[in-house]
Order: C-alpha cells, then sequence, then structure tokens
C-alpha cells in the first residue's frame, strides 16, 4: 500500500468516525410541515405556524357509531370522563356541561369589564321589566340567583356568546351529530399537532378510553384530525420507507450479485455509496441539527446515484487496464458527472421546502463523499488483477446494440413531437395545485375527516381574519374595530358569527371605557330607585349588584394573566399570537355565506386580512410550483453552461443535453398521459433526472464506446441505470405522494435517458 | 340553557276524567287509571311566591297533554310564552320572541322535574320511582301525591312536588322550592 493510499485510508475511517459520532446525536423528525414551505409572507406564515401548531392542529375529532343512542352517550360520557383526567389534553368536550365552572367564574367577575352595560335608569328599567317577565315564566329559577347581583343579565350574555350550545345537538345528555346516528366528542391536545409523539400518546389515551368504556354495546369509534394524521403518516411513511429501501437494497445486491459473482466486489461496490450517506446526514444533521426521515429514506437516492461510481469503476476495470489506469480513463468524465449532479441537485437548496434543502444537502454532501471515495479509497482496497467481471459476457452484443441504435433517431424525433402534442393539448391542465393532493393522507381519512368536520360544525377553520399589530394593545383595539364591521355582516346572514380575542380580554382602552361609563353608587342608587318604582321587587335584594358596580370600578384592569387556569386561556393562546416580534390575531369565522362582501367590507381596514385557508394553502402551492420549475429551469441552466464550458463547445454540450430534454419532455407525457397532472413532486423528480441522467450522457459522449472498452462502458451504465430504476421504481410503489411522485419519475426518466442516449451517441468511425 | 332550568315547576295539566273507578285505591290504582288517558286540555292559574318580589306573581293560560308523552304550557299572562316537551325535546317561543330547543336529558334538573309531572300523566309508576321517593294518601275523590327528587341536584333546588287530584285529574300542583319560594298552578280541566 502506497503512503498516499494509507493516508487515503486514514482520513476516510477518520471522516466515518465523525459522521457516525453526529448521526448518533442526530433527532430524527417526521414533522410533514417540513415539507410546508418556508414563508416570507407574514399572511402566509401564520398559515404555515397555523397548519403546524393552530387550535385547528391540535384537535382529535372523535366519532361513536354502532349500538343504541343510550349506548354510544354512555361511551362518549364515560370517555370524556377518562379523558378529563389525562394530562394529555386540554379540553374534552362532549356536550356535557357547558362552558366551564373556572370559565363562568372568571365571566361572572369582570363582567362589566367583559361588555359595555347599560345601568342607566332607562335600561334598569328594561333590564328589571324582563327579569320580572322571566320570574312569571318558567325559566325563572336561575335568573332568580342571579337577579339580586346581575339583574341586566350580563354573565348570561357572555356566557351564551362563547358557547354557542344553541348550535349543536344534545341527545341522552351528550352531543351527537345532526342525523343522531355519531356521538361525538372533540379533544384538544395540550401538544401542538407537529409533536408525533405527543400526538401518537394522545391517541392511545382516547383508543385506551374507549376500549375500558366499550363493553359490549356495539359502539364503535372512529378518530380524526391533524394529528392522527401526522401519527398514521409517520408510521406509513416509517413502513413504507423500510420496506421499500429494504427491497431496493434486496434486488440492487442480488442484481450485482449476479452479475459480478462476488460478496467481495459488492462490499467493495457499497464502500462509496454508504460512505456518501453517512457523510450527507452528518452534513444535514450539522447544518439543521436534526434529520427529517424522508431524507433518510432517500438514502435510496444515494445507492440509485452513487452505486454509479463504483459500478463504473469496477465494471470498466479489466485484469490487463487495472483500477488505476481505469481511473485515469474515467475520472475525468466522472468528475465532470459528479459536478453536473451537483449543480443539479444545488437548486434544491434555494427551495422554501425545509425537506428539499435538506435533499439537497444530503444529496450534494454524499456525492461529492462517494465519488471521493471511489477516487482514493476504492483503488487501494482492489487488488492489483482486479477485474470487474471475468469476460465481458454479454457486454460485446449490447454495444453492437448501442452501435445500431442511432437508426432509431428518426423514432425519436416522432415520439419527442407526440409527446410535445400532448403536454401542449393539456397545458390549461398541466398541474396539479390542490394541497390534498400533495397530503400524505389517504382520501378515505379525508373523507371521515370531512365528515366529522361537518358533523362538529366549525372547527375546521377554514375561513379566518387575520389581524395584525405593533402590540396587543393595538391589535385588541383593532379587533373591537373589526366588532363594529363584523356584527352588522352576521345581522345580515353574511356569516354566522366569528370568535375574537377581544370577546375575553379586551383592551385596556376598551376597559377603561367601560369602567369610566359605570355609573357612581349615588347615581347608580338613585336610578335604579327610580327603575324600581311601581315594580314589586324588593329593593334590599339589589344591594349585592351595587357593591359588584362599585368594586368594577376600581378593578385594576384584566390582562393576558388574569386568564391563567381557564380553558378561555387556552382559547387566547390560540387566538392571540406572536410572530416575528408582532402581534397577530386569528378570528374563525363561522358558516361564511357571502366572503365578498365581508372582504369588501374589510378592504377599508388596515393590518386586516381574510383568509381562506383552502385558497390560501392552494395558492401556496401555485407559488411553490412555480419556485419548483424555476429552480429545475435554473439547474439544467447551470448545467449547460457548464457542460460548455467544459467542452468549450456549445454543440457537445448540445449532444450531452439532448438526450435529457427528449427525456424530460417524455417523462411527462408519460405522467399526464392517465389523465394525471403534474404535482410538484414529480418537478423535483424531474430534477434528479437530470442530475442522474447526464452522467449517461457524458459516457456515451466522451467514453469511447468501441472494442472491449466500449462494451465494459455500455455494461456499467446499463448495470448503473437499472440499480438507479429499481431504487426509485420501487418507491413508486408507495402511496405516500412524496414518495411515488419522486420514484416513479426518476425510474422513468434516467431509463428513458439511458435509451435516448444510446440512440444518440455519436458513431464510432 | 341553564335559563331553562326549572322549567318543569310549572309544568302540568290535568289528564281528563277518561278512566273508571277501581275497587279499592291506591297510588298503582291511579297510575292504571291515568294510564287509560289519550288527551286533555286544561287551563291554569298560577301563582308564585318569590322571595325577591313583594306580592306574588299570577300567571294564567292552558296547559295540553297528548298520550304517551307531549305537553305544552302556553302561558296567555301576564307576558305570552310557549314550551313544548316532545319527547325529550324542549322547544317554545319566550317571551322576548326567542325560539329555543334543548335536550331535557342534558339538564337532569329539568329532567327530572318534569318527568314528574308527565309520569303521574302517563300513569307511569316505574319512571317515578326513578327520580322521587313517593308518599301517597288520600282516597279516590281526594288524593295527594308527594314527589321529593332523589338527584342531588335536583334536591338543591326543588324540596317537594304536591300533586292534589280526585280520580284521574290532578286539580292542584305545589312546588315547594329549597330557598323557601313556592308556586300553586291550580289547574280546570276543559270539558270534552
Amino acid at each position: 500500500m502506497s503512503r498516499a493510499g494509507r493516508i487515503a485510508i486514514l482520513i476516510w475511517l477518520l471522516g466515518l468516525g465523525v459522521a457516525i459520532g453526529v448521526i448518533v446525536r442526530t433527532p430524527f423528525s417526521t414533522d410533514m410541515s417540513a415539507f410546508l414551505p418556508r414563508s416570507p409572507d407574514p399572511a402566509q406564515q401564520v398559515l404555515v405556524e397555523q397548519l403546524r401548531s393552530g387550535v385547528a392542529s391540535r384537535l382529535m375529532l372523535v366519532g361513536l357509531e354502532g349500538g343504541s343512542p343510550e349506548n354510544r352517550a354512555e361511551v362518549s360520557r364515560s370517555m370524556a370522563a377518562a379523558l378529563r383526567k389525562s394530562d394529555d389534553f386540554a379540553a374534552i368536550d362532549n356536550g356535557e356541561g357547558g362552558v366551564g365552572a373556572a370559565d363562568q367564574d372568571y365571566i361572572w367577575r369582570n363582567r362589566y369589564l367583559l361588555v359595555t352595560a347599560d345601568l342607566s335608569q332607562a335600561g334598569l328599567k328594561r333590564a328589571l321589566d324582563e327579569d320580572l317577565a322571566l320570574l312569571a315564566s318558567g325559566l325563572e329559577p336561575l335568573l332568580k340567583d342571579s337577579i339580586g347581583r346581575d339583574p341586566t343579565g350580563e354573565t348570561l350574555r357572555i356566557v351564551r356568546t362563547l358557547s354557542r350550545e344553541g348550535d349543536r345537538h344534545i341527545r341522552n345528555g351528550v352531543w351527537v351529530s345532526p342525523d343522531g346516528s355519531h356521538a361525538l366528542i372533540l379533544a384538544q391536545t395540550r401538544a401542538m399537532g407537529f409533536d408525533i409523539d405527543a400526538q401518537e400518546q394522545a391517541l392511545d389515551q382516547i383508543q385506551r378510553a374507549f376500549t375500558a368504556s366499550v363493553h359490549e354495546s356495539g359502539v364503535r369509534m372512529q378518530v380524526s384530525g391533524p394529528g392522527i394524521f401526522g401519527v398514521k403518516t409517520r408510521a406509513g411513511m416509517k413502513h413504507d420507507v423500510t420496506l421499500y429501501s429494504i427491497l431496493a437494497m434486496a434486488l440492487i445486491v442480488s442484481l450485482l450479485l449476479f452479475v459480478y459473482r462476488s460478496p467481495r466486489v459488492l462490499l467493495l461496490i457499497m464502500i462509496p455509496v454508504a460512505s456518501g450517506a453517512l457523510a450527507g446526514l452528518a452534513a444535514v444533521s450539522l447544518w439543521f441539527g436534526f434529520v427529517h426521515g424522508i431524507t433518510v429514506g432517500f438514502g435510496v437516492t444515494l445507492i440509485g446515484e452513487a452505486v454509479d461510481y463504483a459500478i463504473y469503476l469496477m465494471t470498466q476495470t479489466s485484469r490487463q487496464s487495472g483500477a488505476r489506469e481505469t481511473l485515469r480513463r474515467i475520472w475525468p468524465t466522472l468528475r465532470l458527472g459528479v459536478l453536473v449532479s451537483i449543480c443539479g441537485f444545488a437548486a434544491m437548496l434555494f427551495s422554501s421546502f425545509t425537506g428539499f434543502v435538506q435533499l439537497g444537502i444530503f444529496t450534494i454532501v454524499g456525492l461529492t463523499v462517494a465519488a471521493m471515495v471511489t477516487r482514493f479509497v476504492l483503488p487501494v482496497l482492489l487488488r492489483e488483477d482486479f477485474a470487474g467481471t471475468r469476460d465481458a459476457g454479454s457486454a460485446p452484443a449490447l454495444l453492437a446494440i448501442v452501435q445500431r441504435a442511432a437508426r432509431l433517431r428518426p423514432a425519436l424525433l416522432v415520439l419527442l413531437i407526440v409527446a410535445t402534442a400532448l403536454i401542449a393539448s393539456r397545458r390549461h391542465d398541466l398541474w396539479e395545485d390542490d394541497l390534498a393532493s400533495m397530503s400524505p393522507v389517504s382520501a378515505a381519512d379525508q373523507r371521515l375527516d370531512r365528515d366529522l368536520r361537518h358533523d362538529m360544525g366549525a372547527p375546521d377553520v377554514r375561513q379566518m381574519i387575520v389581524a395584525t399589530a405593533a402590540d396587543d394593545e393595538t391589535l385588541l383595539r383593532l379587533c373591537e374595530r373589526m366588532d363594529e364591521v363584523l356584527q352588522p355582516l352576521v345581522k345580515a346572514g353574511a356569516l354566522s358569527g366569528y370568535d375574537s380575542p377581544s370577546r375575553f380580554l379586551p383592551s385596556k382602552a376598551m376597559q377603561e371605557m367601560r369602567k369610566a361609563a359605570l355609573p357612581d353608587r349615588a347615581v347608580l342608587e338613585r336610578d335604579l330607585d327610580a327603575a324600581l318604582a311601581g315594580m314589586p321587587f324588593r329593593r334590599e335584594i339589589f344591594v349585592p349588584f351595587l357593591d359588584v358596580v362599585e368594586a368594577a370600578r376600581q378593578a385594576s384592569p384584566l390582562r393576558r394573566a388574569s386568564l391563567d387556569g381557564t380553558a378561555l386561556s387556552l382559547k387566547l393562546d390560540s387566538q392571540l399570537l406572536h410572530d416575528m416580534g408582532r402581534s397577530v390575531a386569528i378570528m374563525p369565522l363561522r358558516n361564511v355565506s357571502d366572503p365578498a362582501r365581508i372582504g369588501q367590507a374589510l378592504a377599508g381596514i388596515e393590518s386586516v386580512e381574510l383568509l381562506d385557508l383552502k385558497t390560501a394553502s392552494d395558492g401556496m402551492l401555485h407559488d411553490y410550483r412555480r419556485e419548483a420549475l424555476l429552480l429545475a429551469l435554473l439547474g439544467s441552466g447551470v448545467i449547460a453552461i457548464l457542460l460548455t464550458l467544459y467542452f468549450r463547445s456549445p454543440l457537445i454540450s448540445l449532444a450531452v443535453l439532448a438526450p435529457l430534454a427528449f427525456a424530460v419532455v417524455a417523462t411527462i407525457a408519460i405522467l399526464i398521459a392517465g389523465g394525471g397532472r403534474l404535482s410538484i413532486f414529480n418537478l423535483f423528480g424531474l430534477l434528479l433526472v437530470v442530475a442522474v441522467g447526464s452522467n449517461y450522457c457524458l459516457f456515451f459522449q466522451r467514453g469511447g464506446l468501441a472494442g472491449e472498452q466500449g462494451a465494459r462502458t455500455v455494461t456499467s451504465l446499463l448495470l448503473a441505470n437499472i440499480c438507479t430504476v429499481v431504487g426509485f421504481g420501487v418507491l413508486g410503489l408507495s402511496h405516500i405522494p412524496v414518495l411515488y411522485g419522486i420514484g416513479g419519475t426518476v425510474a422513468i426518466g434516467t431509463a428513458l435517458t439511458l435509451v435516448a442516449g444510446a440512440i444518440l451517441a455519436p458513431k464510432e468511425t | 340553557m341553564r335559563s331553562l332550568r326549572g322549567l318543569a315547576l310549572g309544568l302540568a295539566l290535568a289528564a281528563g276524567g277518561a278512566a273508571q273507578a277501581q275497587d279499592g285505591w291506591s297510588l298503582e290504582a291511579l297510575m292504571a287509571g291515568m294510564r287509560q288517558s289519550r288527551g286533555a286540555s286544561a287551563h291554569f292559574v298560577e301563582l308564585k311566591y318569590v322571595h325577591l318580589l313583594t306580592a306574588p306573581i299570577r300567571a294564567t293560560g292552558r296547559l295540553t297533554y297528548a298520550a304517551p308523552d307531549k305537553l305544552e304550557k302556553v302561558t296567555e299572562t301576564p307576558a305570552p310564552e310557549t314550551i313544548r316537551l316532545d319527547g325529550g325535546t324542549l322547544a317554545g317561543t319566550r317571551a322576548n320572541g326567542d325560539e329555543f330547543s334543548v335536550d331535557i336529558d342534558s339538564h337532569e334538573e329539568i329532567a327530572a322535574l318534569v318527568e314528574g309531572i308527565r309520569s303521574t300523566l302517563a300513569g307511569d309508576l316505574a319512571t317515578l320511582r326513578r327520580h322521587y321517593e313517593i308518599a301517597f294518601s288520600g282516597d279516590r275523590d281526594h288524593w295527594r301525591i308527594d314527589l321529593a327528587p332523589k338527584a342531588g341536584r335536583v334536591r338543591e333546588k326543588v324540596e317537594r312536588i304536591r300533586v292534589l287530584g280526585g280520580g284521574t285529574a290532578i286539580a292542584m300542583i305545589i312546588v315547594n322550592e329549597t330557598d323557601g319560594d313556592r308556586s300553586e298552578m291550580t289547574i280546570t280541566p276543559d270539558t270534552p
């Protein structure tokens, strides 16, 4: 072993040690929002934040069906009781109880700060008339208790606005769907929706509570919600990535064993791949502090691409030439190939998706390391008389095919025209802009979720108003101004209602105004006496009322901390956020029937925006897709420039790029031929096609396709491509959009590149 | 809707004299007689003695019962109000015009009270016993049922419901609340 060889081995082993050291300390994440964008637009940021951690992301929807209505109610009550004891849930709502005791207490104590009460003589007279009418009615007893303290009924008014109890159906004491077929429970987890471990634990609690409650009633449970999707997605992702990686690995290993008939060679081929994968993971970990599961899953990417390097070296090495000689010959082409791939993958670094940035770094570092290991470490490990395959085998036949392939050029042109025409005919219907299509959640699960949300009424938070301001006080004042805009719209039927943080935490200005408007004791006593004149009420029962109003005049203003311990506090957390130094209010709207009118009414108000989650997220996807397209074009452009500079000839560069262009067009045509649409994942797949396929084209252009050497080159290309097709092709079997979107595209695209590359290869003279 | 709690205090009505006299008078016999009734209507005058007020409130209106589980109370004075109990749903129109509809099962106080009146009318002794301790006295023409609520939440509000009647007709319902308030509803059956 030469001195240089020893140094290479030493550096390699050291590097591996460091990489493994980093990786064992790396947290692995399955937060799907890594594949949601980091967006600079504040409204979109809020949207993504809502998707990740907002109140909507923390809901678990439980539907109980089967059995008798009484059985379902019994199970619902028993489950709710068990879940309320759990620390995993902030709130359990199965229709029992209504607004909680702590909340009622907060409202009761602070009513004169929370709403503007009319305590004028006329207002009191009107309220007392109503109280008297209520005492006469069958509805008397509740009010009877509070008349002396709250004759104008402010507490009841607030509780009614908050509880919306009238909107829902209660049967046998629990919340049921409008048709009565399901008992419903809405559970709000304490943990954020993207905290999949916590969500899994919460789901487990729900399942255990159900098992403990169901007995033999025949009641069945359905659960849905973003957290559940996360849990299911992680499980599915884990399953698919494990299964298909093992499958791909097994197929590639068998293939390589079959070709080389040597476990030792197989091991050697895996060395650059494994080194590259470890280095890539370590690099991502160092850069981001965590590694996404999908990034790991795309280790398969590296197997497909980096196995190629070793394959080129091994297959093209004959006993006569020796590994070093082969390396001297193929290294310039290989180096160029790696550079081209890196240029392609580098485009991903500019993506708004954290997940794709990770993939970009992973691939770039991985490929670089794999190429370096192939160049400097593998030759040291190979015996002097190593030959990739004992004889050239079927290689001459393959070479003959390639040499005759040029005859197919007219056919290629025809195919290109057909594919282009197909794409042109579908140009208005080419792109998938529905976010749901990217969701790893199955259509059945999405339908269940939609049904449950429909039954439960509001909480899908599709439409909301987002308001931003410099601080909480300004923001709350803005929300109070919105009341003036929205309340007439509710009356007009443009929407059925809305939530606002100022309902339970009014701005200081508003609180001061309300306090200032409260009459002093003497005035209030005088007006009350006047209002009571001629009525049968005993005057002394109103002393508590006089005391409460007097106390409210002295009360210190409510702050956020005043809500501690109430369920309203959690509600406030979800509606009043802080983002990048600004305060943001989320006001969910219910049953919007006329969004245009609401938009119009809001148009004049600054820093306020009507947000439709569905439209906004679809629009966001549209932006991304444009970004991905731009990045793909950018990557291709850089590759073209690199090739032109390298060859100092636009013609040669064009000849290298032509098969790639054909492959991309034909792949798109195949993907949309069945009526499908292109997703953002297909686009990234095409980027990979260009990055991987460019290597084939370089070898076809520069490989010198003649004699035994030529035969070995062709064999190595075919073998490399089969590995890529297998590696990515099996991902195409997955049902997770990101896996099959990229897997299928790369498998089809690289195979087409190889064929087109062979057809367009220059004829040997 | 908590404001509806105790609605049943006022819900009651006469079952018309459809049943025949039985040999020997007992609670069971009275209930069996009640079960013969298909429905009836009556006028009521209700006097409420509320400690908040210096004078009792007088309310008048009409009651309608249809076997086995429909009960309607229409108050005419002093303020118009309709309350309907149909199966498990309590609905109606309040004096200020607001419509309401709630499930009585989610309000056990209302449920227990309403069952007191409705089960008596329907002759459903089993349900009555589930909600109340029952004391029965008197003879066929002048009987008295005292119902003491069993459930804790109801007991906190209501001390006793006393139903007075003769034959299978209810003549008066007196509800005593724990705070000393009292309501007396005098019922005059419409003659068919």
